[in-house]
Formats: structure tokens, C-alpha cells, sequence
């Protein structure tokens, strides 16, 4: 599906995050997936709550990270789509 | 058909300096990563391979530690979720008066492991008296164990009952025989030395689990019996072997081994020609060194392999492949020390497979005439209807 900036992305039930030697692992162990994620994968994971929308979630990230804004964007959207690939998100 | 020399060097708990060069040297020669995690996958020595090549990270591919990471958080996250459950479980059995040990696995990962998460599992198996089964089923049932393992998980002694918690496969395997059916003796709760206590984790409860004698005899039989002409063994059996007579061979009797646990001595001897013993251990086992060919090697003959898919060994090699297994192996099966001539467990062997190629056949020959039977009756049933319809 495509992104649009008004998704509100949802985490999944079953999907675990486990830090390890300095770098976050997403993990679903019952269906044996593991995302390795970086700083920002994982704060957009932690991000996605069924409340916010893409839009806003990138605009948190740009006020965390106002040295890298022109980047936030590109960001989420890799991060999205990662996790979707990994079939670890809903949308509202 | 042999395990890679890396993973047969990992199958040590702990490692000193002389252990991470080796294992250095290993990794810097021609590996074949991609089979050699396919095959420590197998062997469930994933995490423990992880926690070994950890220490020497700037000899391993990236691709490869990122795979084994994966692996070792899955099974981190996954042991961290069933000692929980386990703690749960032996409370609530505390509270009712059943003593329930808790074997392999979820005793060894605390215990033995200098890590638990190097222990991989597929269920968490406790040994009750047989008379406390049903109340011992029955709060299991209460505690939410329900479901029937996943599909492709073995069903063996008392049927595994579990869960789901936070989406990790919990499963109880409750068992009133030290070992399965067909293991030759019996061995319940009572027969056992008096149990050993350790802690289940940080929280401070206790458990109990096997005497360290028992244990380790257990572990040996449990390797020897699933040694088998259908099943692959695994390595990992082979480290919680190893990692025993290691890290307890100080506290071991092994008088009393000797006397009433003989077989122990006949599986270290042929654990010894895989991975060296310590010394002190190795000085007991009372056998003489014997080169023993195919050490690590696995059986790859019929039935373990369909003969379909063995089509490219011709029928000589399938036949050589069935009937004359790898020496190391066929020890091990069969149970016969080193010392010990091979030519009963090769007649032995002969007539195992004999007997399953006999059952094969059978079972061949019932599903044909039950076919043939079906296509009959069907046919007679078509010609009745039509002399039926006739005026």
C-alpha cells in the first residue's frame, strides 16, 4: 500500500524489542522475524501508536533531531516500509 | 555429513584464551558461513555460537553475526518468557504439594550456561511422581497451559500442553518416566538420587532439578537414545555434556557413576574422541584411546533419507550409506564404548534396518490392498447400480 502522511501506523501485537550489543532488534518470535533497527527505526516504532500520524510522528522527529531534518522524512518512510514488509503494522 | 570443525569447538560453555585463538584461526579459514548457520541452527547451537564469536567479531562476516544475533535475542527473549512461566508453574505446584524437577533445557540454561540464553529449547519438561499427574495436569490447565503444541513439534511421553505469552510458545511436558516409552528401563521420580537446587534466575526462587550424577547420566542416555536411524542428534546435547563433567567434575561422584551408572563412562569415551575431555576426566574413563573413524559424522542412509532423495548415490551408495553408517555413530547408537568390538552393532544395524525396511513394506502392501479394496468395492457398487436399473 502506499504511505500517505495522514496514516496513522499501528504497531502489532507480538512484535518485541530487544537491545543487543548497542543495537535494537525488532523481533515477532512466534513467527521467527527479526528487523535489525537503528536509533531512529526504533524511535519511529515506538512512535507508531494508532494516534499519530506520519505527518506528525516525522515532525517529532524533526524537533528531536533539527540537525537532520531534511532527512526525517526520508527516514520514516524506510522505516515504514520496513515494517511493513515485516507485516508489523496496522493502519488507521 | 560431518558438523563443521567451528561448531564442534563451540560446543565448550566457557572459553579461555588458548579457546577464542583457536576459534579465531578457524574463522579466518575457508568457512561456508551460510551452511555453517543453517547447520548451528540444526543443532540448536545458534545462540551459543553467537555468544562465542562475539568475543572475536572482526573475524566473521557482518552477514553472518547479524544472523546469529537475531537468533541468539529471539531465543534471550523466548528463555527470559519461560522461566517466567516456570516460576508460575512451581509456585502454583508448592502450593498444592507437588514436587515436580525440572529437567534439560530450562534446569540447564540456569545452572550450567554461563549465560541463559545460550540454551535453546522447544519445551520446558518437568518430572512429576506419577500420582500427582492428574492434580499436576489439572493446575496446569487452570494456569492457562491448554493448547496443543505448533504443528511439527514431536508429541512424546505425556502429551505437551502450553501457551502463547507475549507471543512466544510456552510448552509443558510433563513426565512421570525419567525416560520415553521404549527406553529400555523404567526411571520415575523415586529411583532418582536426592534432587539439586539452584536458582531460577534473578528473582531468587528456587527449583529442583536432577543430582548432578543423575543429570549428567540422563544427558547421556538422552543423547545415546535419540542417536537414531530417523532423527538427526545435536550438537547442543553434546555441549550440556561437555559443559557438565567441565564445570562439575570436582563435585561429581563418580564412584558411585562407576557402580551405578556405568553407560556414563561408554558415552564420555566417545564424546572424548569429538571434544577432548579435561584431563583429570578423560584419566577415568579406564578405556584405551582407540581411533575411532567417522568422529561427528551422521547416519545419512534409509530411512533417515527418502530414497528419492538419495537417487544421486546410486544404489550402491545408498546401500553402503544404510548398512555400513559411520563408526562414531553406530557406537553411539548402539551404545558400545570404543574398546568394545563393532561387529554385534554392525549385524545389530543390519537387522534394524531389515526390520524397518519389513514394517516399510508392510505398511506399503496394507496401503495398496486398501486402495485396491476401495477401487473394488467402488466398481461393484457401480455394476450393482447398473443391474439394479435394468428391467
Amino acid at each position: 500500500m502506499a504511505l500517505t502522511s495522514d496514516l496513522k501506523p499501528q504497531r502489532k501485537p507480538g512484535f518485541h524489542l530487544e537491545l543487543l550489543d548497542g543495537e535494537m532488534l525488532l523481533l515477532h518470535p512466534a513467527q521467527g522475524r527479526v528487523l535489525h533497527c537503528n536509533q531512529t527505526a526504533t524511535l519511529i516504532w515506538q512512535l507508531c501508536d494508532g494516534q499519530r500520524t506520519i505527518q506528525e510522528i516525522a515532525a517529532l522527529l524533526e524537533e528531536a533531531y533539527p540537525e537532520s531534518a531534511s532527512e526525517v522524512m526520508r527516514d520514516v518512510a524506510a522505516a515504514l516500509e520496513a515494517f511493513c514488509a515485516a507485516d508489523a503494522l496496522t493502519f488507521a | 555429513m560431518s558438523v563443521h570443525p567451528l561448531l564442534i569447538h563451540c560446543t565448550r560453555l566457557e572459553g579461555d584464551e588458548a579457546f577464542y585463538a583457536q576459534l579465531a584461526r578457524l574463522a579466518q579459514g575457508e568457512v561456508p558461513w551460510e551452511r555453517l548457520l543453517a547447520e548451528a541452527k540444526a543443532h540448536g547451537m545458534a545462540p551459543l555460537l553467537y555468544g562465542h564469536l562475539r568475543s572475536i567479531r572482526e573475524a566473521v562476516p557482518e552477514a553472518a553475526m547479524r544472523s546469529l544475533s537475531g537468533l541468539y535475542a529471539r531465543n534471550r527473549l523466548a528463555n527470559r518468557v519461560r522461566t517466567q512461566a516456570l516460576a508460575r508453574v512451581l509456585s502454583a505446584f508448592a502450593q498444592e504439594d507437588i514436587e515436580a524437577l525440572v529437567l534439560k533445557g530450562g534446569a540447564l540454561m540456569h545452572f550450567l550456561y554461563p549465560d541463559p540464553a545460550l540454551r535453546p529449547m522447544s519445551d520446558l519438561d518437568l518430572l512429576v511422581r506419577r500420582a500427582d499427574v492428574p492434580r499436576a495436569r489439572a493446575l496446569l490447565s487452570d494456569l492457562g497451559f491448554q493448547g496443543a503444541p505448533p504443528q511439527g513439534q514431536f508429541d512424546k511421553s505425556l502429551p505437551t500442553i502450553g501457551g502463547y505469552i507475549e507471543g512466544v510458545w510456552v510448552g509443558i511436558e510433563l513426565h512421570d518416566n525419567l525416560f520415553e516409552r521404549g527406553y529400555g528401563a523404567p526411571c520415575p521420580f523415586e529411583g532418582l538420587r536426592p534432587p539439586m537446587r539452584f536458582p531460577l534466575g534473578a528473582n531468587g526462587q528456587m527449583a529442583q532439578t536432577l543430582s548432578y550424577e543423575d543429570t549428567l547420566w540422563h544427558l547421556c542416555e538422552h543423547l545415546r537414545f535419540h542417536t537414531t536411524v530417523f532423527l538427526p542428534w545435536r550438537l547442543i546435547w553434546v555441549a550440556d555434556i561437555i559443559g557438565m563433567v567441565e564445570r562439575f567434575a570436582d563435585r561429581l561422584d563418580w564412584d558411585y557413576l562407576a557402580q551405578r551408572r556405568r553407560t556414563v563412562f561408554d558415552s564420555l569415551a566417545l564424546l572424548n574422541a569429538l571434544v577432548p575431555l579435561p584431563a583429570g576426566v578423560a584419566a577415568r574413563l579406564g578405556q584405551a584411546p582407540k581411533k575411532i573413524a567417522g568422529v561427528g559424522e551422521d547416519f545419512g542412509g534409509w530411512p533417515r533419507a527418502a530414497l528419492a532423495e538419495q537417487r544421486t548415490k546410486g544404489w550402491r551408495g545408498i546401500l553402503r550409506d544404510t548398512l555400513w553408517p559411520p563408526e562414531w555413530w553406530l557406537r553411539m547408537h548402539r551404545g558400545v564404548p570404543p574398546a568394545r568390538p563393532l561387529v554385534g552393532a554392525r549385524l545389530g544395524h543390519g537387522f534394524e534396518i531389515a526390520r524397518w525396511a519389513l514394517q516399510w513394506a508392510g505398511e506399503g502392501i496394507h496401503r495398496a490392498t486398501r486402495r485396491v479394496g476401495a477401487h473394488c468395492t467402488a466398481r461393484w457398487r457401480r455394476i450393482r447400480r447398473g443391474l439394479d436399473k435394468r428391467p
